[in-house]
């Protein structure tokens, strides 16, 4: 049996619910659950914690059924987006909230150690509300771990904080999870958290988990077209003309893409392609070992950061591709721009 | 004049005439009380027992709402269940049915030919023209003020803060006590206040269960009724000052607590 399990997990809450939710993670998962808002990843969460009795299903964790039992006895922390630290308490009381009747001796020193390692030892004296967001969610994840839960929630823990704090925490709680080897559940909005931190997604949408598996899966093959909107990746409709020894031709709205997957010929099919995948070029490449390189136009660039997206038009499909803005000046490239993009047949996903 | 400056005005005639329908009574009758009876009247031991009364029952009343409201307050604030917004009316209630039958509301199930009041008369507790029946007719009457106020102080404690708690390991209690209780802490201590001095300024259900021993605002009445408007206004003028000095510092210690 799995570390920990969720089983056809239903709840309605009238506004909010969840329908027939099932995963299993192993032991120091990291699970990053994403989905748009409303999609029930919170009850998710408060439903895990006991806060939330199910109308059906069970959960467990370490064999054990804790469908029915207190969240105060279940051993699973949760962090929130907005920290819920203790307002009339100092940090250091914060930290130790938990510790207090557990144990007498040693608390100052695990609360001294773990303040270290999250480096907020400088503000055991202060009150939260004096802290900056970011030193107010290290509190916050101090003080959950420090109690060692069985597994750890977070709910957006990082979605209200400016990017370099952000970043900052990020690393910071990285190094703490390792450190603690907790197994994570963390709801978020943003794709950095997911790439860097997580080992395994899930989806939400309306209630139910769309897709669960490694990162790589459901990144590479995403099993909708919502999904890959959502992961950012090009879904394209097409039909299998050829298969030559495992290699699928397919027709695309009149483009050929070569996918190193497995079809039959005449199978209709859907293929994803990520963004981070193709490459541009300017003339057209020779030589090359990738399969597929397509003639496009550029249709739009949109700026986000160090990257840019770009949007290829090829026949009467859409491709998004991701590319560095120093490309972007490198090749000088404009919309309405005639250029190559370049995928390798490995990067053409059946899904 | 322009229209923003006509606005304003307009709003700080009509609160100057709130402000001073307030005040000029309880100003008239201090000018209309020269020293020299209100210091005599402060000797008076009969008055200066029925202030004492007064004060007595309504902290008692006030201890008893703490001790049996505060649940209360924390049910209807955290949980949702069958008929809540009916307790809650009933809650309401004493505020808006006439004191009066407030009283002979209380008279009718604490009387002595009631059954619960033989009940308490067997153990030795009587409502009727005692200290134990002014504190029950302050209770009846000032309640609301208390278990509503609570009430709002727990709701606007962050539901996840006790969340967290629990999932700290916690016990309800041990959250309840160590953190609720502290958060909601200025409420509650604002509606004991509010209570108290509502309970001490009550007469109507007072004076129907208990004439006496005589509270303040029922000697007042008798002083009026026997001897007339002038005996009755140095009473009446050390008791409200009395109460302005109580209830001020009550809410200046709290709110520099507060602070």
């Amino acid at each position: 049996m799995s570390f920990f399990s969720v089983e056809n997990l239903n709840i309605n809450l009238g506004e909010f619910k969840l329908q027939q939710v099932s995963f299993d993670l192993d032991r120091m998962d990291y699970l990053t659950v994403i989905g748009p808002t409303g999609a029930g990843k919170t009850i998710l969460l408060e439903s895990i914690i006991g806060f939330w009795q199910p109308d059906e299903g069970r959960i467990y964790i370490e064999e054990q059924d804790i469908t029915n039992e207190p969240p105060e006895k279940r051993r699973i922390g949760i962090v929130y987006q907005d920290y819920a630290l203790l307002p009339h308490f100092t940090v250091y009381e914060n930290i130790a909230y938990g510790l207090k009747k557990k144990q007498k001796q040693g608390i100052k020193e695990k609360v001294h150690e773990i303040a270290i390692s999250l480096n907020i030892d400088h503000l055991l004296h202060r009150m939260p509300l004096t802290l900056s967001g970011g030193e107010q969610q290290r509190v916050a994840l101090a003080r959950a771990l420090i109690v060692e839960p069985r597994m750890l929630l977070m709910d957006e823990p990082l979605s209200a904080l400016d990017p370099k704090t952000r970043r900052e925490t990020r690393g910071l709680l990285r190094h703490a999870i390792e450190r603690f080897g907790t197994t994570v559940i963390h709801i978020t909005h943003d794709m950095e958290d997911v790439w860097s931190l997580a080992n395994k997604v899930a989806i939400f949408k309306d209630g139910c988990m769309l897709q669960f598996g490694a990162l790589e899966d459901v990144f590479n093959r995403p099993k909708s077209e919502f999904i890959a909107e959502f992961v950012d990746a090009t879904i394209l409709k097409g039909m299998v003309r050829e298969n030559r020894d495992g290699i699928s031709i397919i027709d695309v709205n009149g483009f050929k893409l070569t996918s190193l997957d497995d079809a039959t010929p005449g199978e209709k099919v859907r293929v994803a392609i990520r963004p981070e995948d193709i490459i541009v070029a300017r003339e057209v490449p020779r030589d090359i070992s990738a399969h597929n390189v397509l003639e496009a136009t550029l249709e739009m660039i949109v700026r986000e950061g160090k990257t840019s997206s770009l949007k290829l038009r090829v026949r009467d499909s859409l491709i998004t591709v991701l590319v560095a803005n120093s490309t972007l000046h490198r090749l000088d490239l404009k919309p309405g721009d005639r250029i190559y993009a370049v995928i390798k047949g490995a990067n053409v996903r059946i899904v | 004049m322009t229209k923003a400056h006509g606005f304003a005005t307009v709003f700080i005639i009509m609160g100057t005439i709130i402000v001073l329908f307030v005040v000029v009574p309880i100003l008239g009758i201090g000018i209309a009380t020269p020293i020299r009876s209100l210091i005599e009247t402060a000797r008076d031991t009969e008055v200066i027992s029925s202030i004492r009364l007064t004060f007595i029952s309504g902290l008692c009343a006030t201890i008893f709402a703490v001790i049996f409201g505060t649940p209360l307050a924390y049910t209807l604030a955290r949980y949702s269940f069958p008929m809540r917004e009916i307790v809650e009316s009933i809650i309401d209630l004493p505020v808006v049915i006439p004191h009066s039958a407030a009283g002979i509301a209380l008279l009718t199930v604490l009387g002595r030919n009631s059954a619960i009041g033989h009940t308490f008369s067997v153990l030795g507790i009587h409502f009727t023209g005692t200290s134990i029946g002014i504190a029950t007719a302050m209770a009846f009457v000032s309640i609301p003020f208390y278990v509503n106020a609570a009430k709002e102080g727990f709701a606007s404690v962050d539901r996840r803060l006790e969340k967290t708690a629990y999932t700290l390991g916690a016990s309800r209690s041990r959250t309840f006590f160590s953190l609720t209780l502290p958060l909601a802490k200025n409420h509650l201590v604002s509606g004991a206040i509010m209570m108290w001095a509502r309970g001490i300024s009550e007469f109507g259900a007072i004076v129907i269960l208990a004439y006496h021993p005589m509270v303040a605002p029922v000697l007042v009445y008798e002083r009026f009724e026997s001897f007339g408007l002038a005996y009755s206004r140095p009473v009446a003028w050390l008791i409200i000052l009395i109460s302005l000095v109580a209830f001020t510092t009550l809410r200046f210690i709290t709110r520099r607590r507060r602070d």
